[in-house]
Parts: structure tokens; C-alpha cells; sequence
């Protein structure tokens, strides 16, 4: 006799099920058609599983002769590698040729394939393939040498694959967990030197910590839905009745959202907990901070933005204004912490925290316009940060192999290397939002449609720190080519080997020039948010 | 006057989880009925966008709290187990240090590991053959794969074709894993301090 408020039913009604059944009729039962969809993963699951045979068989006798082995080895694990990544990109564009606008849920509702997971995972595997190609040289000249490099690089791009294709919170929280612990391997690649190690024992911590943070959120998504699938979640919150059962979890309701939110803003370095990121960037190995900044963040972006604007998108109000603050705060914080830096890596944290300001701006004003000038703008950081790290890696010193640390070794780069620093110039002039360049335009789409929302501070703030942002950027060229170089000093010279890494540059200067001149940019991102992100179109 | 008996609900409602048997409070039950709980006229179906903005949203919230007290409700028992375990360990470890004192102290005693290894020097800040803790994982990750094929195994005769594959991957992934650490020496026990000396590692 006791009244109970959950004697309600927490399932559906009969009409919400009746209007479901055509969708859920996919979660029933797992079938051929679903092993043909994660094809491109299959192929980089067995790749990883040869490449860990091929390692053992390498070493098969424990003997000392195996460490002069592995510079043997090495080179084949970085060529197998690369040709497994360049086919698995081969696969997902014929997966977009066949798929098209559709969307196809596989394993019971557990991840989904459409163009839109498809093209960011095919942007992390260009950027994992260009970034291997760059930090082979780091490998096999490098005292300690971790022949499963290659192998971890696939690894990272298998499970933020997986993140990428989630639609279920679970699924999502095992590719985050999965990446994690390649990571966690791979920022102690260089562990004798100290700053790497102690960058390393502090991403563990953080990271489990802000893990913790996605799991609660999980957590409590399941104590109000009694599921964490996205379509259940989605039609339950755009249908919300008392019989449901749903108005009296309001609270956790907000629980769920600042959990999920904060666990993925400190992946994202954003405001605020972004704290860790100049600190680790600055200790763990170059290429390694190339990770970082490039295939993990536009995989977490992009699983982001489905979460919000798909699943949580009637939750609108709830997540808004924390992004609202973040990208306000860490636009400012990146600009102010910038212009004193000293270090190049801790120079590139804070730019990209500030770049990932301008990123949430159009995912707080939420209109579709504003989430194409992100994805516009995402695009474009892509592009800009793999120009500059193609620069950056390759650069070393002529006798000591050493590579760059400090701000004022661009000293009397541009004698050495003429050609290379415009296009650095280029590539710094767009991230710092000249005219006739790319990230100019990525800039002004978001102020433009953040303005017409009537988001006048975003607008103003974002003005202002790209204004003084320019400072820090323009002081870099300064360095290059108006600095006098050091007396008893090295040369820096890039290493850029063979015809196809200048062909590579040419592509990025093409890109940063004329991305945003090209309709193909504004239709694809246009179907992107139209495909995935606009809520509800799917059901 | 009206009088409000929400709080006399979640009061029997809590006694309820400690004594079985409430039959004998139903007189008591009917003093507060659904109509007293929902105290305003609610609408069957509300916009979500609405509820943040609107005067009449704090009705909502005030609600929530008392259904809040619902889950207290629910998991109270678990709450009992907490406080059972604080009492239990806290018995379990205080009532020993009372009667230890005339205790035969040894040195095999008093070490910390049963396994026979002898410490170094003290059991923290110290250095520790990195072997055990492998060894350990080893065990560890194929500890948890047993207990994954016991119920694999019980339920053999319902799965269809997908249940059996799936765990035969899992088992080439676990070999393929278990195959890489054999060959790269991490069950070497000899050789570690070879390399060691020879400063390859």
C-alpha cells in the first residue's frame, strides 16, 4: 500500500514503443551486415594483432642480439603500418560511396556508421599517418628504442575509431579508456628523462580522474533512463511525461550532464581543465605532443558534439552555459598565458586552448549555421596544427640531432631554410586570423552567425584575444627573419627527405589558401550537421 | 489547517525497509494520500524547454526532493551494509590490539610478504624486482579470463554461432597478447639482471 513513486512504469508506453519499433527493429539481432560495416576496423584490428605476432617472432630467442634486431624491424612495423592506414582510409571513403546520407546502426544499437563518423575518422587517420611518417626518424634515432610505436599508433586510431562511431555511453567509454592506456604508454616512451616521466605519472592521474568524471555521468544517465543507448535517451528526453517518470529526476538530470561535460572538457583541455595541458605537452616527446593536439582532439570533438547536439540536445539549457563560460574563459586564458611563454610546446598548449574557445562559440549558439562555421573552423585547425608540426618535428639541429625547445631557436630560420619558413608564415598568419587566409574566414563565420544569435560578449571577447593573440604569433615571424642569430650556436635546419614531404607542404599551403574559397567545404559541413548532429532527424 | 504529512511518509517508508510487516500502519497511510504528495495541479505532459525559464519551475525541484527521498528509500539497505562494514572492520581491528600485547614477535612475523622474499631494506621508497608485479599482471589478466569462460561454458548449448566466435576471438586475442610477452621476455627471470648489467635496459 505504500505509495510508491517508481511504481510508475519506467519502461515506454505502447505508442512510444509502436513509434520506436521501426528503429529498434535494428537492435534486435546482430547479423552479416554488421561485421561488413566495421570492415575498416577489422582490418585495423588484425594489422595490430600481426604487428604484435611480428614483434614476438623478432625476438624469439631472449638473447642481447635481439636489441641490435630491432633497428631491423622497426622500419618494416612503420612501413606495414603506414600501408594499413592508407588502405583503412581507402575502405572508409568507400564506405561514405556506399552509405551515403544513411545511417546504419551495428551490434544492437551500440555504434552507428554515418558520413559524418566516417569523415573524422578519416581526418585521424591522415593526421596519425602523416604524424607517424614525421616521428620515424624520432624512433629509430632515439636511445631507447620502442620498436611498438607504430603499433600503438594503430592501436590509438582503432579505439578513437570506435569513440568516434559510439552511440551507446558505454561503447564510448571503452574507446576512451582504450586510447588512455596507449597514451599513458606512449608519453613514457622517453621515461629516463624526467620531465617526461613526470608528465606521464601526472596524465595518468588526471586522466583516470576526469574518467571517473565520464563513468559517474554514465552512471547516472542509467539511473534515470534504465538504459545509455542514445536513441532510447534521445526519445525519452523529447518526450517527457510524468509517466515517464523523468520530471522528478530533474535534478540528476543535471548530475549527469555537468559530469559527462567536465569529463570531456578536461580530454579537450578546455577552460576549466585545461591546466594540465601545457605542462604535459611541454614534458612528454614531440611527436607525442602531436598526438595531443591533433587525433585525439578531433575525436573527442567530434563525439562531443554528437553527445550534446544529438542525445543531450533537449538538455540544451543545462550544458549551455558551461560552454558559454568555457569558451570565454579559455580564449582569455590561452591568449594571456601565451604571451610571455618562453617554450614552444607550452606556446602551442595555450594556443590551442584558445583555439578550442573558438570552437565551442558556435556550439553555444547552437544554430546551424554556427555549428557549420565550427566544423569550418575544426577543419581548419586541422590543417593549420599538422602544417605546423610537419615544420616543427622535423626540425633539428646539424650536429647534435637536438630539437627545438625554446621560442628563440627560430633564430635565423629563414637563412637556413627560406622556402619552409613561408610557408610557417602562412600557416602562423592563418592561426592568428589575417584576411586573405583560412583562418580568417573560420574566425568570421563564427563571429558573424554568434552575432546574429545576438551573443554580443562571445562575439566582442573573441575579437579581442585574436587581436592580441596576433602579437604572439607575429612575434615568432619576428624571430625568424628579423632576429640576429646567436654567436656559438647550432644551425637549425629542417630534415624534410625526398619529393613527397615538399608536395605534402605545397598541399597545406593550397589548403590554408583556398579551403575556405571552395563550395565542397560549406556542402560537406552543411550534410555533416545535417546528417549527425541536427537532433532528431534520424528517428 | 492543512497539515503536511509528506515527512511522516518517508518515515514508515524507512521503517518499512527495517520491519517486514507495515500492514498494521495502513489506517496511518491513508492519512496522506497521492493528492496531499502532488500538493499543486500538475499537467500530464510539459515543454522541457520551458521548465528552467518560467516562475513555476521551483514547484518541479521541490518536488524532486521529495522523490530524492525515494532513492534515499531504496538504497537505505546498502546504507546499512556501509555501516555495518564500518562496525565490522572496526571491531575486527580494534578488539586484536587489546589482546596482542602479550604476543611472541618474530621476525617471519612481522615481515610483509608470506611469500618468503626478504626485503631490501624497508617495504616503501625502496627498490622492488619489477618481476613480481608482472608476473602479477600476467595472472591477473588471465584470472579475469577464466572467470569469463565459466559462464561461456554453462550457457554453451544456447548461444548460437556469434556467442561461441566472439569468445574464440577474445581467446586468439588473449594468445596473441600472451605470445608477444613470452617472446619479448617478460617471463624471463634470469635474463633481466643480465641486461641490467649490461645497462640495455
Amino acid at each position: 500500500m505504500l505509495f510508491n513513486i517508481n511504481s510508475f512504469n519506467n519502461s515506454l508506453n505502447v505508442f512510444q514503443v509502436n513509434c520506436c519499433e521501426s528503429k529498434i527493429a535494428n537492435f534486435q539481432k546482430i547479423s552479416y551486415s554488421d561485421f561488413l560495416g566495421i570492415t575498416p576496423e577489422i582490418f585495423l584490428g588484425s594489422s595490430i594483432l600481426i604487428g604484435f605476432i611480428l614483434i614476438g617472432l623478432s625476438n624469439f630467442a631472449p638473447n642481447i642480439k635481439i636489441f641490435e634486431q630491432k633497428k631491423h624491424i622497426t622500419p618494416v612495423l612503420c612501413k606495414f603500418v603506414e600501408i594499413s592506414l592508407i588502405w583503412s582510409i581507402f575502405i572508409f571513403f568507400l564506405q561514405l560511396f556506399f552509405l551515403g546520407l544513411n545511417s546504419q546502426f551495428l551490434f544492437t544499437g551500440y555504434t552507428i556508421i554515418d558520413l559524418y563518423s566516417t569523415v573524422i575518422k578519416i581526418s585521424v587517420n591522415v593526421t596519425v599517418f602523416f604524424l607517424l611518417k614525421l616521428s620515424k626518424n624520432y624512433v629509430m634515432k632515439h636511445p631507447r628504442h620502442l620498436m611498438e610505436y607504430p603499433i600503438l599508433l594503430l592501436l590509438l586510431t582503432f579505439f578513437l575509431g570506435i569513440l568516434v562511431s559510439a552511440y551507446n555511453l558505454l561503447t564510448a567509454f571503452l574507446a576512451i579508456v582504450g586510447f588512455s592506456l596507449t597514451i599513458y604508454v606512449l608519453l613514457l616512451y622517453d621515461s629516463f628523462n624526467h620531465s617526461s616521466r613526470e608528465a606521464g605519472i601526472k596524465y595518468f592521474y588526471l586522466s583516470t580522474f576526469s574518467s571517473g568524471l565520464i563513468i559517474s555521468g554514465i552512471f547516472f544517465s542509467y539511473i534515470i533512463f534504465h538504459n545509455t543507448n542514445f536513441l532510447f535517451i534521445t526519445w525519452q528526453l523529447h518526450n517527457w511525461t510524468w509517466f515517464n517518470n523523468l520530471p522528478h529526476k530533474i535534478l540528476l538530470f543535471h548530475f549527469m550532464v555537468y559530469f559527462l561535460t567536465f569529463g570531456f572538457l578536461f580530454k579537450l583541455a578546455a577552460f576549466p581543465c585545461h591546466l594540465w595541458a601545457p605542462e604535459i605537452y611541454d614534458g612528454s616527446p614531440h611527436p607525442i605532443t602531436a598526438l595531443f593536439v591533433l587525433p585525439i582532439k578531433i575525436a573527442t570533438l567530434g563525439f562531443f558534439l554528437r553527445l550534446l547536439n544529438y542525445t543531450f540536445s533537449d538538455l540544451y539549457q543545462s550544458w549551455n552555459y558551461i560552454l558559454w563560460f568555457s569558451s570565454i574563459l579559455s580564449m582569455l586564458w590561452g591568449c594571456i598565458g601565451a604571451l610571455n611563454e618562453a617554450r614552444i610546446k607550452r606556446f602551442i598548449a595555450y594556443s590551442s586552448i584558445n583555439q578550442m574557445g573558438f570552437l565551442f562559440i558556435g556550439i553555444v549558439c547552437g544554430t546551424f549555421e554556427s555549428l557549420r562555421a565550427t566544423f569550418i573552423y575544426l577543419f581548419l585547425y586541422i590543417i593549420m596544427n599538422l602544417g605546423f608540426f610537419i615544420l616543427f618535428l622535423t626540425t633539428k639541429e646539424n650536429i647534435t640531432r637536438r630539437a627545438l625547445t625554446y621560442l628563440t631557436d627560430f633564430n635565423d630560420y629563414a637563412q637556413k631554410n627560406y622556402f619552409y619558413t613561408v610557408t610557417f608564415v602562412i600557416i602562423l598568419f592563418s592561426m592568428a586570423g589575417i584576411p586573405p587566409l583560412g583562418g580568417f574566414f573560420g574566425k568570421y563565420y563564427l563571429f558573424l552567425h554568434s552575432f546574429e544569435v545576438g551573443q554580443f560578449s562571445l562575439v566582442i571577447i573573441g575579437m579581442v584575444t585574436s587581436v592580441v593573440s596576433t602579437y604572439y604569433y607575429l612575434r615568432i615571424i619576428k624571430v625568424m627573419w628579423f632576429e640576429k642569430p646567436i654567436p656559438d650556436r647550432f644551425i637549425f635546419k629542417t630534415n624534410l627527405k625526398g619529393s613527397m614531404f615538399n608536395i605534402y607542404i605545397l598541399i597545406e599551403c593550397i589548403l590554408v589558401l583556398f579551403f575556405v574559397w571552395s563550395p565542397w567545404t560549406f556542402i560537406l559541413s552543411n550534410i555533416l550537421i545535417g546528417v549527425a548532429i541536427h537532433p532528431l532527424t534520424s528517428i | 489547517v492543512r497539515t503536511n504529512y509528506n515527512f511522516l511518509w518517508l518515515f514508515f517508508s524507512l521503517l518499512e525497509q527495517v520491519i517486514p510487516s507495515t500492514k498494521n500502519y495502513d489506517i496511518i497511510f491513508n492519512l496522506y494520500d497521492k493528492k496531499h504528495f502532488f500538493f499543486f495541479g500538475f499537467p500530464l505532459k510539459i515543454s522541457f524547454s520551458s521548465l528552467y525559464i518560467k516562475i513555476e519551475s521551483w514547484i518541479y525541484i521541490f518536488n524532486s526532493v521529495y522523490v530524492l527521498n525515494d532513492y534515499v528509500v531504496q538504497y537505505f539497505k546498502i546504507f546499512i551494509m556501509f555501516v555495518l562494514i564500518f562496525l565490522i572492520t572496526n571491531v575486527m581491528f580494534g578488539v586484536p590490539y587489546f589482546f596482542s600485547f602479550t604476543a611472541i614477535k618474530e621476525k617471519e612475523k612481522l615481515g610483509q610478504y608470506e611469500c618468503g622474499f626478504q626485503p631490501f631494506d624497508e617495504a616503501t621508497r625502496y627498490p622492488f624486482d619489477i618481476q613480481f608485479y608482472v608476473v602479477g599482471i600476467l595472472f591477473l589478466i588471465f584470472d579475469v579470463e577464466i572467470a569469463l569462460l565459466f559462464p561461456w561454458v554453462y550457457t554453451l548449448h544456447l548461444l548460437t554461432w556469434l556467442g561461441f566466435y566472439v569468445m574464440m576471438l577474445f581467446l586468439i586475442i588473449l594468445t596473441v597478447g600472451f605470445f608477444y610477452e613470452w617472446h619479448r621476455g617478460a617471463l624471463a627471470w634470469s635474463h633481466i639482471n643480465l641486461l641490467v648489467t649490461k645497462k640495455v635496459i
